[in-house]
């Protein structure tokens, strides 16, 4: 312990001192190092009174000042106070930050219920100090050998401790009531109390009593001095985040709302198309150190995604950079681009064949196909590997799980590469430790966000837990999206329900499993349904989300989409695009204008028109090259013109019909292959040539023969020669040889 | 965001206004908004305004506020209009009028309405070299050489100056318009076209005397010109794009004015007379031996003493005359025009020289009344012959596109057209006068190009005015200016690659009234998959832009049995914009 370990009825004494100052010279005051004299002009008035109440000395002429030795434990409590903001910031590092100031590391260790060195914020001992558990644990302490042994199990050098009270705190069964008694009151508070209110309000408390008290919840991180900044005064209270939690309202089941303003789009789906014809058209070069996208074709791929509503960007991972690459990533997951061309010259990201595939079927079909790929019955093939009682793991990690030691090694590999990802911020995992250790999507039905952090090798069944919360949702009807997820985290949450049943849930946070606290359940739970709202059920079509009054509160309300990705309904509709109808038109200069929003028919327009603009206005233009990229994606004239016309009220123009379609006449498709082109004299011989050759043969011309199999050509030569037609060496070309890379030299 | 779908307007952030034809407040809404934005395109369903400082100065000159211009954008947008266009309505609109020139005995006076600006400009670089003196916080002293540069330098650092110097009367000419032309016709000034006059002339007020009429074609801005000129009555002088145009100029001055052929000479390569009223080109006024010599005919705006000098065609103005307009800012200027927007972006300068836009009319108006033809475009697509197609794929790139232009298999297509339109005056365009000679050698009609003699030319062209001619075969030269108003049916044979100009001209040829269904057919043949039909696209979008109708056929379905009992036709004309 390095500051608190002082005497706290010496600084209950000197409050009423301290309280008389002005606020000029408590600052000042609480600036004082114990060792350094100042110039005493800063103290003011209150100069007299600091000396007289031993607070300073004064020396030098009346000219200078420093702490007065007997003072030296109070100021350094008020500096200690001054150092960590817990009133107006009470998270996990400034938890942290605390418990390094004050406690050697031997203590906390000691405090850490495992025993293990302590190392961050996301380690138990700053969780469990924030939670309700901790004081519960403390407060079920009955008689003083339970408290006892508590104590010395909390001390560093416990073995020293055992059997031996009198280097305890809990060393009376008066402290330990005094202790649990201070707390339940605390308990009973919403705020923290100034520290010279407690003689009166713990007045069945005597000072000594109370210092004491108040010495053991400091010692133990039951209780947290803090000082309150605007007028200096020092407060004692809970760890701030308790009291909140313990007067909370009761979450209700979210009721009914109407939004303002409704957006529903499987924008994922549509930037992955809004990609891939980009692809088609100009492949995007990516770098060849990490095969991230250039900025310049990053922003290309942006400005022509379709738009969504501003408010929907502020929700993270719908900007539009994110956006691309997500899209990039789902691309690649899905083997419908890879990337092709000379490592560190020229890579660049190009469609597969089934890219091509795929963007000829309708905006529907599309979106299906990623859908049935995610689902959770589709993961639960791809983990058909897997022994039936071992993970419920929807998905594929990329590594094998089917053990707690597996998931531990997994999890560790995580964090090994999130570390490396980010080597600047060492705290990277510990200050997030429910969120993605990586930003690459995963392709399954959870996100890869998700899965971390959860007991694998236990029967809890995520996926299911999901449909069901989600599932819960009625059809057209739209809830506040906080609401629903704060009725889910207290009131229907899985993992609390698990951690109150017989098998307790153990998470791994940080480098260890340990069973969580009702926070961290409540905590993860609701990241969990957040991520998988963020990361499927928006970018997919699952929900249809809203805006709701001034403030702007978010909506949701569970599509067909979204009811087929959990897997309850068999089919569902999408891309039509009729309630758009009217709002576009096709003018005859081969502009599009939109005169409202229509972001799914923008999404649709997309695959064969140039992007021009976003939201109204003239937004696209069909242009030969556009159409050119189409006709590369398998798309036809009538599907472009039947697009048009379903979603424009007013008819094509028949300039642009025609031009569309003189255009896709014009697209074919060839085939580059090597051959060998035997060249003859005169056809005389060219048929004799052909004569030997057979059907591996195709004339060109009258004296021009095609050899399409080059491995033929050293038996054709030997028939040739039989036959008397001899093959001039000089003639044949040079075999290349293959360029030998340089090896890069390794460090 | 409030949306009102019954509202034509879309404003967006860029100061461009979209405009929903079918709206049912689109006309009125058209009718505000031309008077403060121009026209950018105007395809078939929504046509593009932009809103610029020019296009606000020539509202606030027209006398429209900044409050007025607001309340139209808001009365009629679909959604809220962007608050920061708004805020710059405003903000250009205050600029105009704030800087006042005002003449005083010999000199000229320029008055700042604050102190603040009095002093910018007085601080600006390019507008301290035109200020002769400072007479007081807000006064400067201006030499009059000097007025058309100090508007000039003024309009490109933001701050336009109303002009209310005045003008001089030049010398004074007996001019008025005839009650019938020289054939014996009715004659009188349309509506729109006596109200353009007054509009310009402000009674003779200092607000007025210059400025630019623009007109869509074929509405009669060289009529309007001549009404100026009756109401001026002054010694004139007008600048023309080409000599044919002089020539019709004059034909029109001495056909409906009192004007004698004595009074009217014609300043041009190939006489140099000058009159009371003398009508030039720009080509003989930008003349010179070469680029280091002056320029040897400028001396023609100092030859008289013109009251009012009507420059025709001001968005080709070319860059030399604008030097020479800022040196007599004294004397009353007429723009006339289809269009304000300029290919090289120069429209600060008409609007500084010549003056800001003084009326347009809306071209809906017109041709509800019947005072413009309505024309449909038709692109024809002809194969190359395959005996050709290899000789196209083996000519170097540069050639390609002459040899799809003289495509042999155009000329039994262009049969025909001319077969279809049998009874109509047909012109036939274009470039490559040999393909046009061996053109009007089957087809046994005149053919006119640059080589033809101006007579020749002349006679040419008052036999197809006089119905003796049906076809007509000529080259570029017949792009500008020349009026042959019965022609109903032109077949272009070739363009100069992309020029989208040239076919705007070319078109413009057909677009006086028409007897009857008042319709003009505007036919392009284009040699399929080949370099033409890729420039021919870049025409087909200019004049989709322009507001007509485009429709795309196949040789073949020249010959569709649905087609050939419509008589002439294919769909009915949309309509005609007021483009260029």
């Amino acid at each position: 312990m390095k500051l608190f370990d002082l005497d706290w009825l010496d600084f209950y004494q000197r409050l009423a001192v301290w309280d008389r100052l002005t606020l000029n010279t408590r600052q000042v005051l609480a600036q004082l190092k114990s060792n350094k004299a100042v110039n005493v002009r800063g103290f003011g008035d209150d100069l007299q009174r600091l000396a007289d109440a031993r607070f300073v000395t004064v020396y030098g002429d009346g000219q200078r000042a420093k702490l007065h030795k007997e003072c030296l434990d109070f100021a350094r409590a008020i500096r200690a106070m001054c150092r960590h903001d817990i009133l107006d910031q009470p998270d996990a590092a400034v938890l942290h930050g605390y418990i390094l100031d004050h406690f050697t590391r031997a203590e906390q260790s000691a405090l850490s219920t495992d025993g293990r060195s302590y190392h961050g914020s996301a380690h138990d001992l700053t969780r469990d100090a924030m939670s309700v558990g901790w004081l519960n644990d403390f407060l079920s302490l009955d008689n003083l050998a339970q408290a006892q042994e508590w104590e010395s199990l909390r001390e560093p050098d416990r073995y020293y401790y055992r059997g031996d009270s009198k280097g305890l705190i809990l060393n009376s069964s008066e402290a330990l009531t005094a202790t649990q008694s201070i707390i339940r009151q605390f308990m009973s508070s919403t705020e923290p109390v100034l520290f010279k209110d407690t003689p009166v309000r713990f007045k069945h408390l005597s000072l000594p009593h109370l210092a004491a008290a108040t010495y053991a919840g400091i010692r133990y991180l039951l209780l947290f001095p803090s000082m309150r900044r605007d007028d200096m005064t020092p407060m004692i209270g809970l760890w701030p985040t308790i009291p909140q939690r313990l007067h909370r309202p009761k979450a209700k089941q979210p009721k009914s709302v109407t939004p303002d303003q409704t957006f529903h789009c499987a924008y994922l789906m549509e930037d992955m198309t809004t990609v891939l014809v980009g692809a088609s058209g100009e492949p995007p070069r990516v770098r060849s150190t990490d095969q991230a996208l250039f900025a310049k074709a990053r922003e290309q791929l942006e400005s022509n995604l379709m738009s969504v509503p501003e408010w929907l960007t502020q929700i993270e991972g719908c900007a539009p950079g994110d956006r691309v690459q997500a899209a990039v990533e789902f691309l690649r997951g899905f083997g419908f681009i890879e990337t092709r061309g000379t490592h560190g010259k020229d890579l660049r990201l190009e469609p597969t064949t089934e890219a091509r595939d795929w963007l000829g079927m309708s905006s529907r079909d599309r979106l299906k196909s990623i859908l049935d790929r995610l689902k959770p019955d589709q993961s639960q093939d791809q983990r058909a590997g897997l022994p039936a009682n071992h993970s419920n793991l929807p998905g594929d990690f990329g590594c094998d799980i089917g053990s707690v030691e597996d998931a531990a090694r997994f999890a560790r590999d995580m964090l090994v590469l999130a570390e490396l990802d980010d080597e600047d911020d060492d705290d990277y995992d510990y200050d997030t430790p429910f969120t993605s250790y990586g930003c690459d999507p995963h392709f399954a039905f959870l996100p890869r966000a998700v899965n971390c952090g959860i007991d694998l090798a236990r029967d809890l069944d995520i996926p299911a837990a999901l449909i069901d919360t989600y599932g819960s949702l009625a059809r057209r009807r739209f809830v506040q999206f906080s609401h629903f997820v704060e009725y889910h985290m207290q009131q229907a949450n899985p993992l609390l329900i698990r951690r109150q049943g017989a098998k307790p849930l153990k998470l791994n946070i940080g480098w260890s499993w340990r069973k969580p606290t009702d926070e961290e359940a409540e905590d993860l739970w609701g990241q969990l349904l957040v991520d998988f709202f963020r990361r499927r059920l928006l970018p997919l079509g699952g929900v249809q989300v809203g805006l709701r009054g001034r403030a702007g509160a978010l909506c949701i309300s569970l599509t067909d989409v979204g009811r087929y990705l959990l897997d309850l309904a068999r089919d569902f509709e999408y891309g039509n695009c009729n309630d758009q109808q009217g709002r576009i038109v096709v003018q005859p200069n081969f502009d599009i204008v939109f005169l409202s929003p229509a972001p799914l028919a923008e999404a649709t327009i997309a695959r064969f028109a140039d992007r021009k603009a976003n939201g109204t206005g003239t937004l696209f233009k069909i242009t030969k090259t556009s159409i050119f990229t189409a006709a590369s994606c398998n798309m036809t004239a009538s599907q472009v013109l039947d697009t048009l016309r379903d979603l424009c009220a007013k008819a094509v123009p028949s300039n642009v019909t025609r031009e569309v379609r003189d255009w896709f006449d014009q697209c074919g498709r060839v085939a580059i292959k090597t051959a060998l082109l035997i060249q003859c004299p005169n056809a005389q011989i060219a048929t004799r040539v052909l004569a030997a050759g057979g059907k591996k043969l195709t004339p060109i011309s009258d004296t021009v023969v095609e050899l399409a199999d080059r491995k033929f050509k050293a038996p054709l030569v030997k028939k040739l020669k039989e036959t008397g037609v001899f093959v001039d060496q000089s003639s044949q070309p040079a075999i290349p040889k293959p360029k030998r890379r340089r090896r890069r030299r390794q460090w | 965001m409030n949306h009102n779908s019954e509202n034509p307007l879309i404003v967006q952030g860029d100061h461009t206004v979209l405009v929903e034809v079918d709206s049912p407040r689109y006309e009125e809404a058209r009718d505000h908004l031309a008077r403060f934005a121009e026209l950018v395109k105007s395809p078939e369903h929504v046509h593009t305004y932009r809103i610029t400082p020019l296009s606000v100065w020539n509202g606030s000159a027209a006398g429209m506020p900044a409050q007025q211009i607001q309340s139209v954008l808001n009365e009629y947008a679909k959604y809220d209009v962007p608050g920061h266009v708004l805020t710059e309505i405003h903000d250009f609109a205050s600029r105009y009028g704030r800087l006042k020139l005002h003449r005083g005995g010999d000199v000229l006076r320029l008055e700042a309405a604050d102190a603040p600006l009095a002093e910018e400009i007085w601080r600006s670089e390019e507008a301290r070299k035109y200020l002769e003196s400072r007479d007081g916080a807000l006064s400067f002293h201006i030499l009059p050489l000097n007025r058309g540069r100090l508007k000039q330098a003024l309009v490109k650092i933001g701050w336009p100056i109303e002009d209310l110097a005045g003008y001089v009367d030049g010398e004074a000419l007996d001019v008025a318009l005839r009650d019938a032309t020289g054939e014996g016709l009715p004659f009188s000034l349309r509506p729109y076209q006596w109200e353009a006059v007054n509009v310009f002339y402000a009674g003779g007020e200092a607000t007025g005397g210059s400025g630019v009429i623009t007109l869509p074609c074929g509405a009669g801005k060289t009529v309007v010109g001549l009404g100026v000129m009756a109401r001026t009555s002054t010694s004139t002088l007008i600048l023309v794009t080409n000599t044919s145009a002089v020539r019709q100029w004059i034909r029109e001055i001495l056909d409906k004015t009192n004007l004698r052929p004595d009074q009217v000479g014609e300043y041009t390569g190939q006489s140099k007379d000058i009159r009371p009223v003398t009508v030039s080109t720009y080509q003989i006024l930008t003349y010179r031996r070469s680029r280091q010599e002056e320029f040897v005919h400028f001396g023609l705006f100092d030859s008289r003493d013109w009251g009012l000098i009507i420059y025709d065609e001001v968005h080709l103005l070319p860059a030399p005359v604008f030097q020479l307009t800022a040196d007599i800012q004294a004397r009353r200027r007429l723009g006339l025009t289809a269009t304000l927007v300029r290919e090289d972006g120069r429209e600060d300068d008409v609007f500084a020289l010549i003056g800001p836009k003084k009326y347009d009319v809306p071209w809906k108006v017109m041709e509800n009344q019947g005072w413009i033809a309505t024309a449909v475009c038709t692109e024809v697509r002809v194969r190359l012959p395959d005996e050709l197609r290899m000789g196209y794929a083996v000519t170097d790139q540069r050639r390609k596109f002459r040899f799809a232009s003289e495509n042999p298999a155009k000329l039994a297509v262009l049969r025909r057209v001319l077969d279809r339109h049998r009874d109509e005056q047909t012109l036939i365009i274009g470039t490559y006068v040999d393909h046009l000679r061996a053109i009007a050698d089957e087809l046994h009609a005149p053919v006119l190009t640059g080589q033809t003699s101006n007579v020749q030319r002349e006679r040419h062209y008052d036999d197809f005015r006089a119905g003796r001619l049906r076809t007509l075969v000529v080259s570029k030269v017949a792009n500008f200016a020349i009026d042959l108003p019965d022609a109903a049916v032109a077949i272009q044979v070739s363009g100069t690659f992309g020029s989208r100009q040239e076919e705007a001209q070319r078109l413009g040829r057909l677009l006086r009234p028409k007897p009857g269904t008042n319709q003009a057919h505007f036919y392009t043949l284009v040699t399929r998959e080949t370099l033409e039909q890729d420039f021919a696209l870049k025409r087909q979008l200019f004049l989709t832009e322009q507001g007509y109708a485009y429709e795309i056929l196949d040789e073949n379905d020249l010959n569709h049995p649905r087609l050939a009992e419509c008589g002439t036709g294919f769909k009915p004309a949309v309509r005609l914009a007021s483009g260029t």
